[in-house]
């Protein structure tokens, strides 16, 4: 009798009836040499302390290694997410629209996750749960109804990776009759989100157009010279919070120059700085001129 | 100076109606709450299975998944389970069936049943390699779905223990809902639960050569694989076990399962002669045990273990004599711990 591994393992055919060169057991080696039988090659553990015991799905990119266990993600074995729902998760991994960096996108029935360098986000933006409110403005220009919804976008560098579907229409259209369109839009809890966009009405119309595009959670900034300036509980300040030659508009959180002040955009030097603001106009690409009202 | 901070939450605008961009687009839903996620196909599109719904994203926008854009397949009874992308077409499958996703957009997709034998018993029981068709697991067994043909491939080797039957020390397949498929470097991988909780047992089979051989891992206890991936940027496989570990398996630089020696066993089939009894004196081993950490060589007469012998050193070949005895049926086995080559054995 001679016997040379040269086949296969075969447990469904009588013992003595399979090829001379097959097998009825065999564990743990591997065959891809003719002829021969090795053992397998090892394996390791590449972490010294279990994560969640329940590994739903493993995915690897770019070196990192994700884990979806138990109620928890884990990037290289360390959380990044947890409170979540257990349950079988699957993943993919693909760039997001006009970006070319990967991402996984993942889901378990009940949570929808993005994960891009290493932090948990999610999956899609929801569209803006507050319809905006809409006033007649401090400038000119529109005449008739008009209407607004907005939505949150999140860009990359200057290009449009996601948009949320638009929020409902205000309650109640503007009727304006050669005055601006003052909006108030409620901002992003989600972190993801960069910028949110207004979309309005043609005059008197129904369909909805970009109007303007406005970085999202801008938070501006006032300055004031003495620290008694910043209450607000002395009559005598002239405005708001701080002095501050300005008249608060609490409708749309902004705060409105006098009409008998002279503005920026009609002064013949560029001295832009003896007045804090963003160090960026956040309006794009149209809007009131953010040297108009100036918040 | 000091200074104080206020949101900015609403602007004031003025623009004429013609310096309006585009319309706003209302297709930009979340992606539904489904169960299993593939893609992308081709062109970009994505698709999550949801109940007996197949959703699609639109092209290249992952994040944009119209409420529309989903084909019913099937019945709500019999829900989708998993999806491959084979020959650039989509395919989905339910416990029972294989569907066809034909077409190339919104509008356009339709599911086709195919005349498959069955579907997929897990979210990773199917995989498409080009060339050969979509390894897929039945309650019975894996099947080769081709396209024109739904072959079962456990049949002529592995038939008996997706009945349940362990056979020669190979334990049965106790659930398929557990089980999974995965390819890596020319090989099928198949785990099962044979008596853990988990895939405790994997099936390898070298895609070239269709020869098989059966891996257990064990690091003082037995490993059950729950997850598994391809780790492309380092070129291995990552495995998620039961008890909380990410291991590499499959990796050429250990030689033992996280500091546990690796036990092997291979036996030979039982050779018989039509018309005599085995009579056997001698056995000679070629088999290279010179790292292992045991190995032991014995030959069995009609199913028992008539001798054995420790095998050390490198293919040392000289004759090791068995005791008195006869059988119908002649085999030997080899079994022990750590790298071992096994070449060969002769008997008379």
């Amino acid at each position: 009798m001679k016997f040379n591994p040269t086949g296969t393992l075969n447990v469904a055919v009588d013992s003595s009836d399979i090829q001379d060169g097959d097998f009825t057991r065999c564990k743990n080696l591997r065959l891809d040499q003719r002829g021969q039988a090795k053992t397998r090659d090892g394996s390791a553990k590449l972490n010294s302390s279990a994560i969640n015991t329940a590994i739903w799905w493993l995915e690897e990119m770019a070196g990192s290694r994700f884990a979806f266990a138990g109620d928890s993600i884990y990037d290289d074995e360390t959380s990044i997410a947890s409170g979540l729902t257990e349950a079988q998760w699957a993943a993919i991994q693909y760039n997001a629209y006009n970006d070319t960096t990967d991402n996984i996108f993942a889901l378990n029935g009940t949570d929808r996750k993005r994960i891009e360098g290493g932090v948990v986000y999610e999956w899609g933006l929801a569209a803006p749960g507050t319809a905006p409110t809409l006033t007649d403005g401090g400038g000119s220009g529109l005449t008739g109804q008009f209407n607004v919804k907005y939505t949150y976008v999140r860009k990359v560098g200057g290009s449009i990776v996601a948009e949320s579907n638009p929020s409902d229409a205000a309650d109640t259209a503007a009727a304006l009759d050669n005055q601006s369109l003052a909006v108030s839009f409620t901002q992003p809890s989600d972190s993801q989100v960069t910028h949110v966009r207004l979309y309005r009405t043609l005059a008197n119309g129904v369909i909805y157009y970009l109007d303007s595009e406005v970085a999202a959670n801008v938070t501006l900034t006032n300055g004031y010279v003495f620290a008694w300036e910043d209450a607000d509980t002395d009559p005598d300040y002239i405005a708001g919070t701080g002095y501050k030659f300005t008249i608060t508009d609490a409708t749309n959180g902004s705060e409105n120059t006098h009409s008998w002040e002279e503005l920026f955009a009609d002064r013949e030097d560029t001295d832009e700085g003896t007045t804090s603001g963003p160090s960026g106009s956040p309006f794009t690409p149209g809007g009131l001129d953010p040297l108009e009202v100036y918040p | 100076m000091s200074t104080s901070t206020a949101p900015l939450d609403g602007f004031d605008t003025s623009i004429s109606d013609g310096a309006l961009g585009t319309e706003v687009s209302i297709t930009n839903n979340r992606p539904p709450l489904g169960s299993f996620v593939f893609g992308p196909a081709y062109d970009g599109t994505c698709f999550i299975i949801k109940d007996n719904l197949l959703y699609f994203c639109k092209p290249k926008q992952p994040e944009a998944w119209p409420a529309l854009n989903f084909i019913e397949v099937g019945v709500p009874q019999f829900p989708g389970i998993t999806g491959v992308f084979f020959n650039g077409q989509p395919h989905y499958f339910t416990k029972n069936n294989i569907w066809f996703i034909q077409g190339t957009g919104a509008g356009l997709f339709n599911p086709i049943p195919m005349s498959s034998k069955t579907g997929a018993q897990s979210v990773r029981g199917a995989v498409a390699i080009t060339g050969r068709g979509i390894f897929h697991t039945g309650p019975d067994g894996i099947y080769l779905y081709s396209g024109s043909s739904d072959v079962r491939i456990t049949e002529p080797t592995l038939e008996p223990i997706f009945r349940g039957e362990t056979v020669e020390g190979l334990p049965g397949v106790t659930d398929m809902t557990t089980s999974w498929l995965w390819t890596f470097k020319n090989h099928l991988y198949f785990g099962y639960r044979g008596t853990g909780t988990y895939a405790d047992n994997i099936l390898v089979m070298n895609l070239e050569t269709g020869r098989i051989t059966h891996y257990t891992y064990n690091d003082g206890s037995a490993i059950e694989i729950r997850a598994i991936t391809t780790d492309k940027t380092n070129d291995r496989i990552l495995v998620g076990d039961a008890t909380g570990f990410v291991r590499v398996i499959e990796d050429n630089t250990y030689t033992d399962d996280s500091g546990t020696a690796i036990t092997f066993e291979l036996q030979s089939k039982d050779f018989t002669l039509q018309t005599r009894k085995h009579f056997p004196r001698w056995l000679k081993y070629d088999v290279d045990a010179s790292s292992s950490t045991t190995c032991t060589g014995a030959l069995l007469l009609d199913g028992a273990i008539h001798h054995s012998h420790t095998i050390s050193g490198s293919r040392t070949t000289r004759r090791r004599l068995v005791g008195t005895g006869n059988g119908n049926r002649e085999a030997v086995r080899i079994s022990g711990t750590g790298p071992a080559t096994i070449y060969a054995v002769e008997s008379e």
